[in-house]
């Protein structure tokens, strides 16, 4: 049976191995899928799951569960970490949406143990329902770390239009999220 | 900026997509504007699920190995005083010294990665060692890199391509040694690589034959039967099938060499 993931946390702070690769072995796949969307690489992936397991080793003690679940945590993490390296390797972000239909249940599962909102709700605008320019620039300012001035730039799109994008586009995720039945998600505004 | 301005620019702001002058503005309205809060929170929750975004990949099997690695290399280069046991108040020297020590080692433990798989899905490694290994090539690679005092040498390339990157970790006694090397040319099928060792008279003895693998790293145990200071350098000849028809000397071009002379 899995230990919880709080009791392996303990561990690690007591310095157990062990306790680490448990969480290596539950989690790294996730760690790694963020990372390899950031890095679009399987080496420079490889290196910061393994960054955000040393991580982990390291600074185990200030996950803090009152203010959200492990795993968003760790990924925050991962995907901090990816940022950063791929802005010191100066790299190129992806601008095609990458999307495997059938790895969404590994998501949810993953995710819906603390969840707040509606998950598969969400998921659905997300995968169905989000218009794909709205969807690359909150992309690129979640995946790259980029601000509205950055992505703007990057895409040669006015600066208004990207915030607009950002808006609209997060205006339908919330929405799906809290599940507000006088937001329509499918609603596809082309700003 | 307008209170309607701002108002609209909290999806952005828990997206941390504002600008550094925006983001100050902002940050000051949401202080006079607590309302604001639970609604920066739904999207901030959103934010926080983004990662659904990410198709899940599932990660390669020998970055569990390789962790282990990276641990056991990090225990070991510690001081007596500082033991492995993570430290849970964290302080930047500290947060210093792990950085280091994880850079120091992250290279091996990911090349130690690439190689596993290429030993485990490939089989391409067909190196022969002098005695059957409880621990293949890439393993010991990282224990060897591992090792306080561990001898580094680096691949110089050949006549064959200049990509050709790499280097050598030896035991602190000279008893061990395994090149790890990148970026090795793609061969024929009637071709491979033979490995050469050097004494310091210039006689050469072939230290087996391997072909490239399909990943960027292979690593390769040298054969020893004497210590390393007795050689002056270790080198991989691009041969016919079977190997370099002289039985002490290559006959096809240098792929690379590693001096020993440091």
């Amino acid at each position: 049976m899995d230990q919880p993931v709080l009791s392996l946390l303990e561990r690690i702070q007591a310095g157990d191995e062990d306790a680490l690769l448990a969480l290596h072995a539950r989690y790294a796949s996730l760690v790694y899928s963020v990372a390899y969307r950031i890095m679009n690489d399987t080496m420079a992936a490889e290196e910061v799951t393994q960054d955000t397991f040393m991580r982990l080793w390291h600074k185990a003690a200030l996950y803090d569960a009152r203010k959200g679940s492990f795993v968003t945590w760790l990924l925050t993490i991962a995907r901090r970490i990816a940022i950063d390296t791929f802005r010191q390797q100066r790299r190129d972000p992806l601008l095609e949406t990458l999307w495997i239909d059938s790895s969404t249940e590994h998501w949810e599962n993953a995710l819906s143990a603390n969840r707040d909102g509606d998950l598969p709700r969400l998921m659905k605008v997300i995968i169905q329902d989000l218009p794909e320019e709205q969807r690359q620039v909150i992309e690129l300012a979640y995946f790259y770390g980029m601000t509205h001035s950055q992505i703007a730039d990057y895409i040669a799109l006015p600066l208004g239009t990207v915030k607009t994008r950002i808006r609209l586009g997060m205006e339908k995720l919330r929405a799906a999220w809290i599940d507000d039945p006088f937001t329509d998600p499918a609603s596809n505004d082309q700003s | 900026m307008e209170h309607e301005d701002l108002y609209d620019l909290i999806p952005a702001y828990a997206l941390d997509a504002l600008d550094p002058d925006e983001k100050d503005r902002f940050e000051a309205w949401l202080r006079a504007h607590p309302d604001a809060q639970s609604l920066l929170d739904d999207y901030r929750q959103v934010a926080d699920h983004l990662v659904m975004m990410a198709p899940v990949q599932p990660a390669p099997a020998h970055l569990q190995a390789d962790l282990r690695a990276r641990l056991a290399a990090e225990r070991s280069s510690a001081s007596p005083t500082a033991v492995s046991a993570p430290e849970p108040p964290p302080t930047l020297s500290n947060a210093g010294r792990t950085l280091r020590l994880h850079r120091r080692w992250r290279r091996t433990a990911l090349l130690t990665a690439a190689a596993v798989v290429l030993v485990i899905v490939a089989g391409l490694v067909l190196i022969r060692p002098a005695a059957a290994p409880a621990e293949n090539a890439a393993e010991a690679y990282a224990r060897i890199a591992a090792e306080d005092g561990a001898g580094w040498f680096d691949v110089v390339p050949g006549d064959v391509s200049d990509a050709v990157t790499g280097d050598l970790v030896v035991t602190p006694d000279g008893g061990e040694a395994v090149i790890r090397v990148a970026q090795l040319p793609p061969i024929e099928r009637d071709q491979t690589f033979q490995l050469w060792l050097v004494d310091q008279s210039g006689s050469r003895v072939s230290g087996g034959l391997f072909r490239p693998g399909t990943d960027d790293a292979t690593y390769i145990r040298v054969p020893l039967d004497r210590p390393v200071a007795d050689y002056q350098a270790f080198g991989v000849s691009l041969e016919p099938d079977g190997g370099s028809p002289l039985k002490d000397a290559p006959t096809g071009p240098r792929v690379f060499l590693v001096p020993l002379s440091s």
